[in-house]
C-alpha cells in the first residue's frame, strides 16, 4: 500500500538526515519502525504525511507512491485527504478546546454528523467520554494520548503514522494504548507505522520491523524474527546474550559493536 | 449624573468592544497584532461616505458596497501581505501591518483631504429617557449591533466547522495541517472577517461622531486596551472589555476632566492599558498558557 523508494531528506538544504530509506507497509498491517535517539524515524514519518514542510525538511531524492499515488511532492493537507493521517510525537492536542472539539478537528474533513466517529472513539476510550467537556490541556499525560490518537481515528484513515505513541508513560498505560493500537488495527483494518523507543512494545504488535540508523535502514524482518535478533535484543530491547558466561573481557567491551556501522 | 456617565460609558464601549473584536480575530488566528486595523476602519467609512454622498447611492446599498470591499480586501491582505511573509518572524508581519497603516492613512488624505464629513443620518437619533438617564438613540442602536454581531461570531465559532478550523489554526498550525485544514485558506477567512468587522464597526463609529482620519485612532487608543484587558484571544473579553473601558473613559473622564481643563477621557483608557499590563498581562480572559505539573 506504502511504498517507500531510496528516499533522501534534507533539512534546510544542507542537513542530510535521510540517506536513501526504502521501506513497505503492506495494507492493514502493523509496521514497527525502531532506531536510536537521531536516526530519523520521525523524518520518516513527516516525509510520507508531508509535514517535513512545516519544518524546512525536503525529499531531495526518491519516492513516495501511496497506492500507486506519487505523494512525495503533495502538500500534507492532500495527502491527509487520500487517508494518511500522522499522529505528531509530544501529544500535541489543543489545549484550550474541549476533549470533544479536539476530538471533531480529527473529522474537520468528514461532511455532516460526526456522531458515529464520536461514539467509535468513545468505546475504544471510554476514559475520554467521560472528560468530553473538559478542556484538553488539563488532561493527564496518558488522556492526553488517547485523545490524539482518538483524533487521528476520527479521520477513518488508511494509515495511521504513530509517532512514539508511548513516550513519557507508565509502563501499565503503555500497555493500555498498545492493545487499542492492536484492537484498531484489527477491528478497522487500518494500516499503521509505528515509531518507537519501547521497541519490545512496539515488535509486540506488528508484523513486521525495520531498524533504522543514522538515516538508513539497517535491519528489515518480520517483527519475531527482529525480537529475537541478537543485535536488537541488545541494543533496543536491552537484554544480553543469555546463557553466555559472563567474562571480564565481556565487561571491558560491555557494548558490543553495532556491526552495521563499521 | 453617575448615571448618566455609566449609560454613556457602556453605550461607547460596545462599539470599542467592537473595534476590538477585529484584532483579537486577527491575533487569534494568526498571531498578528494588526496595527492596520484602525486605518482600515477609517477609510471603509470613507468609502461609505464617498457612495452615499458623493455617488448618491442609497445608503443601504452603499454599507452592502463596503462590506463587499472589505471581504476583498481581507483576501488581499493575506495573498499579497501574509503569504509572501509565511516563514518571517512575526514581527515582520507586524510592522508590515503598521507600513499598510500608514499607507492607507496616506491614501485617505490624497482622496478626501483632511476634511470632516457626516455620513447620512440612518438611525433615529431622538434620545430616549430611563427615568433621570437619557440615552441617544443612535448610540443605543450602535450598542445592540455590536452585541447582535458578538452573539453572531460565538455562535459561529460554537456551531460551525469553519469557526472549528479558525480555532484549531489559533492553536496549533502544524496539528491543523496535519488534520487536512489549510491555514492559508482560515487565515484568509479570519482576515476577511476582521475587515467586515472593521467596516461595521467603523461606519456606526462615523455615524455616532463624523467621516474623518483621525477615526483611524481609536484602533490604538481605544481598541488595543480593550484587547489587552479582555485578553487577547478572547472573543467575550473584547465585548467585556469594551465596555469596561467604555465606562472608564467616560465616568474617569468625565469628574476628572473639569479639574484638567478637559482631555483626560482621551488618555484614561491608555492609563488603563499601563495597568493592566503591571497587573495581569495576559488579561481577564486570555489564555494564560495551560502548565500542567
Amino acid at each position: 500500500m506504502l511504498v517507500m523508494n531510496a528516499v533522501e531528506v534534507r533539512y534546510l538544504d544542507v542537513i542530510l538526515v535521510l540517506r536513501g530509506v526504502s521501506l513497505e507497509v503492506p495494507e492493514g498491517k502493523i509496521v514497527a519502525l525502531l532506531g536510536g535517539n537521531g536516526a530519523g524515524k520521525s523524518t520518516v514519518l513527516k516525509a510520507i504525511s508531508g509535514l517535513l514542510e512545516t519544518e524546512e525538511g525536503k525529499i531531495t531524492d526518491g519516492s513516495i507512491y501511496f497506492n500507486g499515488t506519487r505523494i512525495d511532492r503533495m502538500s500534507p493537507e492532500d495527502i491527509v485527504r487520500l487517508g494518511i493521517v500522522q499522529v505528531i510525537e509530544g501529544r500535541r492536542v489543543m489545549e484550550h478546546l474541549t476533549t470533544e472539539q479536539n476530538l471533531r478537528g480529527g473529522a474537520y474533513l468528514r461532511h455532516g454528523d460526526v456522531k458515529r466517529e464520536l461514539d467509535m472513539v468513545y468505546s475504544y476510550f471510554p476514559r475520554l467520554k467521560e472528560l468530553r467537556h473538559a478542556t484538553a490541556g488539563y488532561l493527564s499525560g496518558g488522556e492526553q494520548q488517547m485523545l490524539v490518537m482518538g483524533r487521528a481515528m476520527m479521520a477513518h484513515p488508511k494509515l495511521m503514522l504513530l509517532d512514539e505513541p508511548s513516550m513519557g508513560l507508565a509502563p501499565l498505560l503503555t500497555k493500555e494504548i498498545f492493545n487499542m493500537i492492536q484492537r484498531f488495527n484489527s477491528e478497522e483494518k487500518t494500516a499503521m507505522l509505528i515509531v518507537e523507543q519501547n521497541a519490545r512494545a512496539a515488535l509486540s504488535v506488528a508484523e513486521h520491523g525495520y531498524v533504522i540508523e543514522n538515516g538508513r535502514v539497517v535491519l528489515d524482518a518480520p517483527a519475531a524474527k527482529l525480537a529475537n535478533n541478537p543485535d536488537v535484543k541488545e541494543f533496543y530491547l536491552g537484554l544480553s546474550t543469555v546463557g553466555e558466561k559472563r567474562s571480564y573481557r565481556e565487561v571491558k567491551h560491555y557494548r558490543r559493536r553495532k556491526r552495521w556501522l563499521a | 449624573m453617575f448615571l448618566q456617565f455609566l449609560v454613556s460609558g457602556i453605550m461607547i464601549g460596545g462599539i470599542y468592544g467592537l473595534v476590538a473584536l477585529g484584532l483579537v480575530l486577527v491575533y487569534k488566528s494568526s498571531r498578528v497584532l494588526n496595527l492596520a486595523h484602525g486605518s482600515f476602519l477609517m477609510i471603509l467609512a470613507w468609502l461609505c461616505w464617498s457612495f452615499a454622498e458623493q455617488l448618491g447611492l442609497p445608503i443601504w446599498l452603499s454599507i452592502l458596497l463596503v462590506l463587499a470591499i472589505s471581504v476583498l480586501a481581507g483576501l488581499g491582505v493575506e495573498r499579497f501581505m501574509l503569504r509572501p511573509l509565511i516563514g518571517q518572524p512575526i514581527l515582520a508581519v507586524i510592522i508590515a501591518t503598521l507600513a499598510l497603516g500608514y499607507l492607507l492613512e496616506g491614501v485617505a488624505i490624497m482622496a478626501w483631504g483632511a476634511d470632516t464629513k457626516g455620513l447620512p443620518e440612518f438611525i433615529p437619533r431622538e434620545p430616549i429617557w430611563l427615568g433621570p438617564v437619557s440615552i441617544a438613540q443612535h448610540y443605543l442602536w450602535a450598542f445592540g449591533i455590536a452585541i447582535l454581531l458578538f452573539v453572531l461570531l460565538l455562535l459561529f465559532f460554537r456551531y460551525t466547522k469553519m469557526g472549528l478550523g479558525m480555532q484549531i489554526v489559533s492553536e496549533d498550525q502544524q496539528v491543523a495541517r496535519s488534520l487536512g485544514i489549510r491555514v492559508k485558506n482560515i487565515l484568509a477567512q479570519s482576515w476577511a472577517f476582521a475587515l467586515v468587522i472593521a467596516a461595521i464597526s467603523g461606519i456606526l463609529f462615523a455615524s455616532l461622531n463624523s467621516v474623518n482620519n483621525g477615526n483611524a485612532l481609536i484602533g490604538l487608543t481605544k481598541a488595543l486596551p480593550v484587547m489587552l484587558l479582555g485578553g487577547l484571544e478572547s472573543l467575550y473579553g473584547a465585548l467585556v472589555g469594551g465596555i469596561i473601558v467604555g465606562i472608564f473613559e467616560i465616568v474617569v473622564g468625565g469628574y476628572i476632566d473639569p479639574w484638567v481643563g478637559g482631555g483626560f477621557s482621551n488618555v484614561a483608557p491608555l492609563f488603563l492599558m499601563l495597568v493592566i499590563l503591571l497587573v495581569r498581562p495576559y488579561g481577564i480572559f486570555g489564555w494564560q498558557r495551560i502548565e500542567r505539573i
